[in-house]
């Protein structure tokens, strides 16, 4: 077969039609003009992606979503995906989410911008059958009916949205028996106080909230998120806490990962909502924490006492910034991981200026895993200044990792410079050094 | 069924040239078309492939081999894939054809996405020039094309 007579043009319609599907809408119709047979390929492509322009061109943008939406014969519809403004053309928009749920869509996502009139998704959206995949995000309320069934929906995306209050928000969660993924992205609480999330075979879940506006609503007017997750495996958050949030029984969590940025003033409230988020995950096997829950919950001492004990938990990232090492907060941490068998500094170590250069306080307690099961401690960022060796020397003090010569083998003089990977033997040698 | 590297053993392959070509059995099943052979018993003798070329069949073996590679990162399958397309386009319409034919959904994809990169951003002339496609409205017929659709025209 000679290979360099064939070209593009002479592929079937079917993957000519698949090709045109992973182009912009805007693209794929652009192509009508080609010749005869391309004039209306376009009408049978399983995805529909429109996203607005320039404010001028507004007009031509919606007369074209109306021509597609018209001419797409709608024989295999798999995702619509719609960014634009809504200004005063609400209803308008809501035909066309529509039109795409009664041809059985699988994926929707919307992006909506500029409200001038009040806005309410369409209701046959909150019981379409066909959906697997929900993306809402805009910056408006949430209004949803009353009978909510989305009886395939496996992952739903909400971003910006403000929920409009307690009942509506928890119908919303209930009605997605199967959900398999969530993630709540910048979502407005505000109008609520305290709110259970039923999600039972929920198995990732992402939260992510930041306080742009820069006024301090944070402290006192959070809403209370109880989430009941029985299958979640893996939980992340990120963000400066303007809720709590706390997983009230998901035994099967196996990571999670917890990012506090601190950003509000009453210390005693981001104390306790790390210490709400840290409660819910007894069961995990590979926790990341950033320094910045650590040093919140380190303020107030009753709160990281009444902990769980972390039976499963073999690996534990410390995240962000370098990690103050005599924090009380991490001691307790560690004292309650029994198993850990690998504890990172991603960012390095260090001890915060408070601490005196007498060392019994730190690591005394010593953690029952640095006797038994630690196996392995890594320390990136490290520069090998004072402050470092200083808590390197009594990690390796108070740690009786087994020694192992074949490790010590293995490291050479430039893995050293970059990022120390802690061996007991082989620290010992290189502080006896230093110090020497 | 769980088709090991180590318990691999090896397929005959026949292309619509002739061509035999002895593939180990976990890359060849990056194929669907030849993962349900084997899994029906039915993959012994060489497997004739009346629709693919032996070059073609090269080509798409090469990429499932390197799929089939356990140890390769995501980041270095990426690269690899990058320069993988980097082909003539008679070439790109027999991988298309291919991974269509052995049903290879990856390979499908990675192909397809370079031919849309391919159209993005380029006039209809120069797509109709680089994909050899005869234009034959007349002039008012484009024209009134151009105008019904004139926000994909901007």
């Amino acid at each position: 077969m000679d290979g360099s007579s064939k070209s593009i043009g002479d592929l079937p319609d079917m993957i000519l039609q698949h090709i045109l599907s992973l182009l912009p809408t805007e693209v794929a119709v652009g192509t009508s003009v080609l010749s005869k047979r391309w004039q209306y390929l376009w009408t049978s492509i399983p995805n529909l992606v429109f996203t607005e322009g320039l404010p001028a061109k507004r007009m031509l943008f919606l007369s074209f979503v109306e021509r597609v939406l018209l001419l797409h014969d709608f024989s295999n519809v798999e995702k619509f995906s719609l960014t634009c403004d809504v200004l005063y053309d609400a209803s308008r928009i809501n035909a066309w989410i529509s039109a795409a749920i009664r041809h059985n869509v699988q994926k929707i996502d919307i992006c909506l911008d500029k409200f001038e009139e009040p806005f309410v998704l369409p209701h046959c959206l909150f019981t379409c059958d066909s959906l697997k995949m929900l993306r809402v995000e805009m910056c408006h309320i949430l209004k949803v009916p009353s009978s909510i069934c989305f009886s395939s929906l496996r992952c739903l995306v909400l971003k910006g949205v403000i929920f409009s209050d307690e009942y509506s928000t928890e119908q919303l969660f209930s009605g997605c028996p199967i959900l398999e993924t969530l993630w709540i992205a910048r979502c407005i609480w505000e109008n609520l106080k305290a709110v259970s999330i039923f999600v039972p075979n929920l198995q990732k879940l992402a939260i992510e909230e930041f306080n742009y506006d820069d006024e301090d609503l944070s402290d006192v007017n959070g809403c209370e998120v109880n989430i009941f997750g029985m299958s979640l495996k893996s939980f992340h958050y990120s963000g400066d806490l303007l809720n709590e949030y706390c997983l009230c029984n998901s035994p099967s969590l196996v990571t999670a990962h917890i990012d506090v940025i601190p950003s509000c003033e009453n210390t005693r409230i981001g104390a306790y909502r790390v210490k709400q988020l840290l409660i819910g995950l007894s069961s995990v096997n590979d926790l990341s924490i950033s320094r910045g829950a650590i040093e919140l919950l380190n303020e107030v001492e009753e709160f990281f006492t009444v902990l769980p004990v972390y039976r499963n938990l073999t690996y534990l990232q410390l995240t962000t910034v370098p990690m103050c090492f005599d924090f009380k907060a991490l001691l307790n941490i560690l004292q309650k991981s029994p198993c850990l068998e690998t504890l990172i500094f991603h960012q390095g170590i260090k001890v915060s200026p408070s601490c005196v250069e007498d060392d019994d306080g730190i690591l005394d307690p010593v953690p029952s895993c640095f006797l038994s099961h630690l196996k392995r401690i890594e320390v990136y960022n490290f520069k090998g200044n004072e402050e470092q060796l200083y808590v390197i020397k009594i990690l390796l003090k108070k740690a009786t990792m087994k020694e192992n010569e074949d490790d010590y083998n293995t490291f050479s003089e430039t893995d050293l410079d970059n990022w120390w990977e802690v061996k007991k033997t082989l620290f010992l040698r290189k502080i006896k050094d230093k110090f020497a | 069924m769980s088709l090991s590297p180590s318990t691999s053993k090896m397929l005959s392959l026949k292309s619509s040239d002739g061509k035999v070509l002895e593939v180990e059995e976990h890359v060849a099943v990056l194929c669907e078309t030849i993962k349900s052979l084997v899994e029906d018993g039915c993959a012994d003798s060489p497997i004739p492939l009346a629709n693919v070329d032996g070059a073609t069949l090269g080509n798409v073996m090469e990429w499932c081999k390197k799929h089939a590679d356990q140890k390769a990162s995501a980041d270095d399958l990426e690269d690899w894939d990058a320069e993988f397309v980097e082909r003539d386009q008679g070439e790109l319409y027999h991988l298309i054809m291919a991974a269509n034919y052995l049903n290879i959904k990856g390979l499908l994809d990675l192909i397809c996405q370079k031919v849309a990169d391919m159209i993005k951003g380029k006039h209809p002339e120069k797509i109709r020039e680089i994909f050899n496609i005869e234009n034959d409205f007349t002039p008012e017929q484009q024209e009134q094309i151009r105008k019904d659709n004139s926000w994909a025209f901007e």
